[in-house]
């Protein structure tokens, strides 16, 4: 499958550089202004198609910014799109896997030029590995021959350099109970063998722009201020957002029941849709935390309500968790490139739901419940 | 079917170019109005897929032109332009359809093949 956000990352700096110097006169000169203004409408149009929907925020913010405030929000563009370059540039997976067949696996998968990839075959080279230098990923087998993965992994949450890395575990178990017991030890995702290589290499792809996107969302708190403008774009406005209420999209009563019950019994509040007609509307009027969408839903599908909400400012960084059928490979690689951050194969366990539910909500900046 | 994609943004003309040849299309790409009337000059399209921002051109003027000769193309705007006043001169000119940048790319092809089934219908 083309990496479609790789080719994008390459072209990037030549649009960072071309907005730099257009960006520069744009004060005095009107021309450089609506130069500016063309390549934010640019970015804005590609940013979201390569999977970069921050870039289409902040590029429609720029576009659409009044005179005065066109100069500042070109900066907040121009961070993002560095943001972007300097994040990937930079990306190191760690894999800690001890059978051979697999390493090589997962170096022939995911290396590529921006990427390095490191595989080493136990805990304890893992640990000198993570004190040499910075990784943005782990992928932990649980059979290690010197620890129980399950331990190193709640070593490595325990510890602050790796408590909030994204860390994916791999396993052989495929039982509810297995995989509810790694999420509660702290795994961002979790991943069955056989390896499926486009299943991994989506998984590590959406988990990759999960912690870009918490990455840049710190950074524009750091930059602090309160700003009542109402061309912000909305994608700052988490202050809005209803940090306990969970959309869940679902047309099987039984099964929005089950789910209700159980995020409300953790203190959060489930928004439930029953078709993907009234889900779209909801979030326009609704500030939700985090969606549950399942896929086959009667008219307007899962995919066709992730898109919309990808697409609408409001929600275009909203944590979003599809439910698929089993052995719907397919349906899990098409959610990831329209930007699901996480699934759940049906039958799935109350349990691993709100594990995962949670950990999103971590991630996304929200206050656990 | 032959497609004629007009947009000044390389990277849409590749996303774009990549998923519609991807669907069995035949893709032609212009960057600009110029290089659209060099296209349309050279051989006939069943579908224009335009954008609006054509950089320093118009791409509204050039559907209008398009669909005003004596043998009109479907003609679809790709567009990111979003104001209600943009949307009602792209409207005006008599589009077979609009599809809205950013796009989904595993989407696209069939986004643009409901809205020409439609307008054969």
């Amino acid at each position: 499958m083309t990496d479609l956000s790789a080719i994008y990352r390459q072209a990037l700096p030549g649009r960072i550089a071309a907005l730099e110097q257009a960006a520069g006169r744009a004060g005095q000169d009107a021309e450089a202004a609506a130069s500016v203004r063309r390549i934010a409408h640019a970015l804005r149009g590609s940013g979201g198609t390569y999977g970069f929907p921050e870039v289409s925020i902040a590029a429609a913010a720029a576009e659409d910014a009044a005179e005065g405030e066109l100069i500042q929000r070109v900066d907040e563009l121009l961070a993002t799109l560095r943001s972007i370059v300097a994040v990937e540039s930079s990306t190191h997976i760690l894999a800690i896997e001890d059978e051979p067949e697999h390493a090589l696996l997962i170096r022939t998968i995911l290396a590529k030029e921006e990427r390095k990839v490191t595989v080493v075959g136990t805990a304890a080279e893992a640990m000198q590995e993570l004190a040499a230098g910075r990784v943005s990923l782990i992928l932990l087998d649980l059979m290690l021959p010197d620890m129980d993965g399950r331990s190193l992994l709640l070593r490595l949450r325990e510890a602050e350099a790796t408590a909030a890395l994204p860390i994916i575990v791999l396993s052989a178990h495929s039982s509810s109970r297995a995989k509810a017991e790694c999420f509660d030890l702290g795994a961002s995702g979790y991943l069955e063998k056989p390896i499926d290589p486009a299943l991994l290499a989506a998984v590590v792809g959406a988990e990759l722009r999960t912690a870009r996107s918490a990455a840049s969302a710190e950074t524009g708190d750091e930059g602090g201020g309160v700003d009542g403008g109402d061309s912000a774009p909305a994608i700052a406005g988490d202050g809005d957002t209803d940090q306990s209420c969970v959309l869940v999209v679902e047309d099987d009563e039984l099964v929005a029941s089950i789910l209700g019950h159980r995020l409300e019994r953790d203190g959060l509040r489930m928004l439930h849709c029953s078709d993907g007609v009234s889900a779209l509307e909801v979030i326009q009027n609704e500030r939700i935390a985090l969606a549950i969408l399942d896929v086959k839903l009667p008219g307007v599908d899962g995919f066709e309500v992730l898109s919309g909400l990808r697409r609408y400012a409001g929600t275009a960084d909203t944590p979003v968790i599809m439910l698929t059928s089993m052995g719907a490979e397919k349906d899990v690689l098409r959610a990831f490139d329209l930007g699901a951050n996480d699934y759940i194969t049906k039958p799935f366990s109350p349990v691993e739901v709100l594990a995962r539910v949670k950990r999103l909500l971590r991630t996304h900046g929200h206050a656990s419940p | 079917m032959n497609l004629l994609l007009v947009d000044d943004d390389p990277e849409i003309r590749l996303v774009a170019g990549l998923v519609l040849r991807g669907a069995g299309h035949v893709v032609a790409e212009a960057a600009s109005a110029e290089e659209a009337a060099e296209r349309l000059a050279d051989g006939t399209f069943d579908v224009v897929l335009l954008d609006v921002m054509l950089g320093e051109d118009d791409g509204v003027e050039l559907a209008i032109s398009l669909l005003s000769g004596e043998y009109p193309p479907t003609l679809v705007f790709l567009t990111g332009a979003t104001r209600a006043d943009q949307q009602a001169r792209m409207a005006a000119a008599g589009p077979a359809g609009i599809l809205h940048k950013p796009f989904d790319p595993g989407a696209l092809a069939g986004d643009l093949q409901r809205i020409l089934d439609a307008a054969a219908s």
